[in-house]
């Protein structure tokens, strides 16, 4: 039997008997939990409201913030530990982490709920043993990589929808308003350069070059050290997915269905395909083949994953499924090619025909690609849950509850880490101490 | 309905951009009269996404306290019931969340062994709109939090879906797919409930 549902029986099922209303204590129950409750507010306006004081305040917080700058420069980067700095993991978004995983039985090891956090969209980034994030309630964050406790956080003024980059030290942090904000390894602000175009795509980096992708359609590219605008380059549709780079080769997709790449030496357009209608997934280069999706956010478009000459942009092959929902680029492996779709599925494609070798079902969106390390694919799903799989035939390893819709797993130095929708950040490890390759 | 102080606070009868900026400023009271005319309104909220009166209530002032406390950083007052009815939305997911985690694996739709489920049985020919509101409802509370938190934001609260796309954290195009997903989850529920 197949039912059809009205909007009227929906609404009427769905709405509280009419008559509900909050009960009559629940107000001075909250009354009192507010006088209890100090409000999140920055220091330095405090001080606004104290000027006779804020000399002296000003002072010795100059002195602290010294300090505090020379011991954290002190510490040396933990040169044992791996690190993911970008985007799936590396200017080419090829989606391989350093790993290694989780060994042993997994579970949660540590978490943090973030005070006031809206979600995470974005990819945690790790370097030098802390975990940086941006969250929907515009708040970059550092936390101990190792047991999740927080180091600083730094209010941003807008949403944090996209990865930021780390570059020889600089957090660099692009928020919706349209700022890009560079961050000393303490969090205060090093500059801070206005796009005056919202930004949603992740950050990009050449070298000591960032590349920052805006919603008037231009890649922007700054100097790491400084802020400076070095040039820029259109396409022709607002960019809501990051840049891609490759040996001197940057590649973008607009929201308009067009990939473009660029000579980033001489920021001249070396092809342009169109590839299909609406927006493109943030391109994946790996071995001369350049890989995207198709049609996000038109249902009415064809959502294919498509493999594409990286030298003229010309079509290899193309992949769709009877569903027809959006696919999502995540890993590159050496033969296959993992993607995943609004169905739950993860599917496993044939790298030189785009043929479906294999396919694992979870029970919510996976927006998110997957996370390869060796030979294990690291899916988180909006089922809540986080999977590893093998990744040359798809057989489950193991999978673990999660709090909430996931972002792009992190696998590196023996645990997973990700963000929650619900603003929670979480760290999978293992029983075992994980293999590391000498 | 009002909260604590509001009852007697005959001095906070400003309009609400000022009482938004004296809230941001730190004054309980200018905050307890914004929340006392949205009460009702997300406790119902709550109550439609959390199917039970004593989670809602949970809900309700878990984002109550978050509201107050980071209201100092939310630059644009225009923003403010969205940005509150956000953190509601986020309050029911979390509660509902919890209480998963604390009961097991959410049971997918398609697994599901109907010899667990509580029996309906339709009278004969069209099952009449109490039964169905019913089984509905049944069906509802089968969902997850997010299917359960969007249908209510698009089906009871009938907020646009510029909106429900700002409290989700997802773009708008992606928002109109998971509301569809959504109801057809639903639609696949009521099925189950029926046989």
């Amino acid at each position: 039997m197949t039912i059809q549902l009205r909007d009227d029986q929906i609404r009427l099922a769905l709405a509280p008997v009419a008559g509900v209303v909050a009960p009559d204590d629940l107000g001075r129950d909250i009354y009192e939990a507010l006088l209890r409750t100090p409000q999140s507010r920055s220091p330095l306006a405090s001080l606004t409201r104290s000027p006779g004081r804020t000399m002296v305040v000003l002072l010795l917080m100059t002195v602290l913030l010294i300090g505090l700058a020379i011991a954290i420069g002190a510490q040396p980067p933990d040169p044992d530990r791996f690190e993911v700095t970008t985007y799936r993991g590396g200017a080419s978004r090829n989606g391989v982490m350093p790993g290694p995983g989780p060994a042993g039985t997994v579970s949660i090891g540590f978490e943090n709920q973030r005070d006031g956090a809206i979600g995470f969209q974005a990819m945690p980034i790790v370097s030098g043993g802390v975990v940086y994030l941006g969250d929907g309630a515009g708040y970059a964050s550092a936390l101990d990589e190792d047991d999740l406790h927080e180091l600083w956080k730094t209010f941003l003024d807008s949403p944090i929808s996209n990865t930021s980059v780390l570059v020889n030290g600089t957090l660099v942090v692009g928020v919706e308003g349209g700022i890009v904000y560079a961050l000393d390894p303490s969090g205060h602000e090093l500059w801070h350069f206005n796009t005056g175009s919202r930004i949603a795509g992740s950050l990009g980096a050449d070298g000591t070059t960032i590349l920052v992708p805006t919603h008037a359609g231009k890649v922007v590219a700054l100097d790491v050290a400084d802020g400076a605008k070095l040039w820029e380059v259109r396409t022709n549709a607002p960019l809501e997915r990051g840049p891609t780079v490759e040996a001197g080769v940057m590649y973008v997709g607009n929201d308009a269905g067009q990939l473009f790449a660029f000579d980033l030496a001489t920021q001249g357009q070396i092809w342009m395909q169109q590839v299909g209608v609406g927006r493109l997934v943030t391109p994946l280069v790996s071995e001369g083949v350049l890989y995207t999706g198709t049609g996000l956010l038109d249902a009415s478009a064809a959502h294919r994953i498509v493999a594409l000459d990286a030298r003229d942009g010309s079509l290899t092959w193309d992949f769709g499924t009877d569903s027809n929902l959006p696919l999502y680029l995540g890993a590159a492996g050496p033969d296959l090619l993992y993607a995943s779709s609004d169905d739950g599925n993860v599917y496993a494609l044939d790298r030189a025909t785009g043929e479906q070798r294999w396919l694992f079902h979870t029970f919510g969106v996976v927006g998110t690609g997957g996370t390869l390390v060796d030979d294990i694919l690291y899916v988180a799903s909006e089922d809540h849950a986080a999977y590893a799989m093998n990744a040359e035939t798809g057989e489950e390893i193991w999978r673990l509850p999660i709090a909430g819709g996931p972002t792009i797993p992190v696998v590196v130095n023996g645990h997973v880490i990700l963000g929650t929708d619900t603003g929670m950040v979480q760290q999978i490890v293992g029983s075992a101490d994980p293999e590391v390759e000498p | 309905m009002t909260t604590g102080a509001a009852t007697g606070a005959a001095s906070l009868q400003a309009d609400e951009p000022q009482l938004l900026r004296r809230a941001a400023r730190g004054e309980v009271e200018a905050f307890d009269v914004l929340l006392s005319t949205r009460l009702d309104r997300i406790f119902r909220m709550s109550v439609a996404i959390t199917r039970n009166e004593a989670d809602a209530r949970d809900a309700v002032q878990e984002a109550s306290v978050q509201a107050w406390r980071n209201l100092p950083r939310l630059r644009d007052h225009a923003r403010f019931d969205p940005w509150l009815n956000q953190i509601v939305v986020n309050a029911c997911r979390g509660v509902l969340r919890r209480q998963r985690r604390v009961a097991g694996r959410e049971v997918d739709m398609g697994e599901t062994d109907v010899g667990d489920m509580p029996s309906h049985q339709p009278g004969r020919g069209a099952i009449d709109q109490v039964t169905e509101t019913d089984a509905i409802r049944r069906a509802f509370d089968r969902l997850g939090p997010d299917d359960r938190a969007l249908l209510v934001l698009h089906y009871v609260e009938q907020r646009p879906l510029a909106e429900i796309a700002s409290v989700m954290r997802r773009p708008v195009g992606t928002i109109k797919w998971r509301l569809s997903r959504a109801r057809h989850a639903l639609e696949r529920a009521l099925e189950v409930e029926q046989r």
